[in-house]
C-alpha cells in the first residue's frame, strides 16, 4: 500500500521543464483524478486514506499556485 | 429531643429539592447548565479522520491518549451524533469549511464514500452562495498571501499551500479552527511559538476590521480548546454568515433555536 503513495509523490516530484503552465495544470488534474479513483474507495484504510490525503493537498496547492499565476 | 432538632433538622425551603438530577433524572451538570450559547468550531480533515479512527477502533477509554480523549469529550458535546440523531445537551456545532470539504470531495464534487456518512451526519457544511462566491475568494486569497509574506504557510517550493487558505477562511467566518498540524497550529518546536499566532491574528484584525468585533478565532489544537471550553472562557462568535447559501443559513438558524428536528428537514447536509 506504501507504494501507492510513494508512486503519487514520485508523480507528484516529476519536473516539467517543458510544459507550459496550461499543461502542467492539465497534468496535475489528471493526477488528482486517478488520486480520487483511490480514495474513493468505502472500505479504505484510514492510514493509508491520511497519506493520500496529504498528497492530495500537495496536488492542490500546485494546482492553486499555477492557477493564480494565469490569473 | 427539642437539641437534636435544632442540631440536624434542615428547613424544607433550605434542602436542595430544586436541583434538576432529582426532576429528570439525570445527574445534574453544572457547566451545561451555565453554558447557554452554542460554540461554533471549524475542524480539519486530521482531526476528522482521527475521529473516524477513534470511532471504529474498540480500544477501552482507558487506553486513549490525552489527544483521542479530547477528540471523544468533543464528540460526546456535539450537537448531531450517529444516525442523524441530535444530541439535546449538546453544545459544540462541527462546521466544514470550503477548503476542507474540497480535501474531502472527489472532482464530481461528492464527499468520499468513506468519509460520507460520517461527515453528513454530524456536520454543517458551510457551502458558499454563488452570488458572494468571487469576493469570498478574494478575500481568502488577500488574507492568505499576507501570511505567506510573513513566512507562514509555506510548501516545499516556498509556495503557498492550502493551509492558508483553511486558516483564512476560518478567520472570515471567525471559528476556531482545531488542527493537529503543527503548519497551522502552534508549533512548540519553533523558537518563538507564541509569535506566529499573534501576527496571523494581527493579520485577521487589519484585514477583517470591519467584519465584526468581540472575541478573535484563532487556529487551535485540541488540548487548547478543551482548556478554554473547561474554563467556561468566552468563545469567539461565528460571523459572516451572509456568505453562505440561503439552505445552510436556514440550518444554521434552526440549530440556533435549537430545532434541530427543523435542520434535518431543512436539509442537513444532504
Amino acid at each position: 500500500m506504501e507504494n501507492i503513495v510513494e508512486k503519487f509523490n514520485y508523480l507528484i516530484n516529476v519536473e516539467l521543464k517543458d510544459y507550459t503552465n496550461k499543461k502542467k495544470i492539465s497534468y496535475y488534474e489528471k493526477l488528482q483524478k486517478e488520486l480520487d479513483d483511490v480514495m474513493n474507495d468505502e472500505k479504505i484504510d484510514l492510514d493509508l486514506f491520511e497519506d493520500l490525503l496529504r498528497v492530495k493537498k500537495k496536488i492542490m496547492s500546485k494546482l492553486y499556485n499555477l492557477k493564480s499565476t494565469l490569473e | 429531643m427539642s437539641r437534636k432538632l435544632d442540631r440536624g433538622f434542615i428547613k424544607p425551603s433550605t434542602r436542595k429539592s430544586n436541583y434538576p438530577y432529582k426532576q429528570t433524572g439525570k445527574k445534574f451538570d453544572k457547566k451545561f447548565e451555565k453554558r447557554k450559547g452554542l460554540i461554533y468550531i471549524a475542524l480539519d480533515s486530521c482531526i476528522v479522520i482521527d475521529m473516524m479512527k477513534m470511532l471504529r477502533s474498540n480500544r477501552p477509554y482507558n487506553t486513549y491518549s490525552q489527544y483521542f480523549k479530547g477528540l471523544r469529550k468533543l464528540l460526546n458535546h456535539s450537537v448531531f451524533g450517529k444516525d442523524h440523531n441530535y444530541n439535546k445537551d449538546g453544545d459544540i456545532v462541527f462546521c466544514i469549511l470550503p477548503h476542507v470539504l474540497q480535501e474531502l470531495t472527489d472532482s464530481n464534487g461528492e464527499i468520499y464514500s468513506s468519509m460520507q456518512g460520517f461527515v453528513k451526519d454530524r456536520m454543517v457544511i458551510l457551502e458558499i452562495d454563488k452570488e458572494y462566491q468571487g469576493s469570498f475568494e478574494k478575500k481568502v486569497s488577500k488574507i492568505s498571501k499576507k501570511y505567506c509574506e510573513l513566512g507562514y504557510f509555506l510548501g516545499e517550493d516556498n509556495l503557498p499551500t492550502t493551509d492558508s487558505l483553511i486558516v483564512a477562511e476560518s478567520a472570515i467566518f471567525n471559528l476556531n479552527l482545531l488542527s493537529r498540524d503543527h503548519h497551522i497550529c502552534l508549533d512548540k518546536k519553533d523558537r518563538n511559538p507564541y509569535e506566529k499566532i499573534k501576527r496571523i491574528l494581527e493579520v485577521n484584525r487589519r484585514a477583517l476590521s470591519n467584519d465584526f468585533d468581540g472575541k478573535q478565532a484563532q487556529p487551535l489544537r485540541i488540548d487548547a480548546f478543551m482548556r478554554e471550553f473547561d474554563k467556561e472562557a468566552i468563545m469567539p462568535k461565528f460571523r459572516n454568515a451572509d456568505y453562505l447559501n440561503v439552505g445552510v443559513q436556514g440550518i444554521i438558524y434552526a440549530i440556533n433555536h435549537r430545532k434541530l428536528v427543523l435542520a434535518k428537514d431543512l436539509g442537513l447536509n444532504e
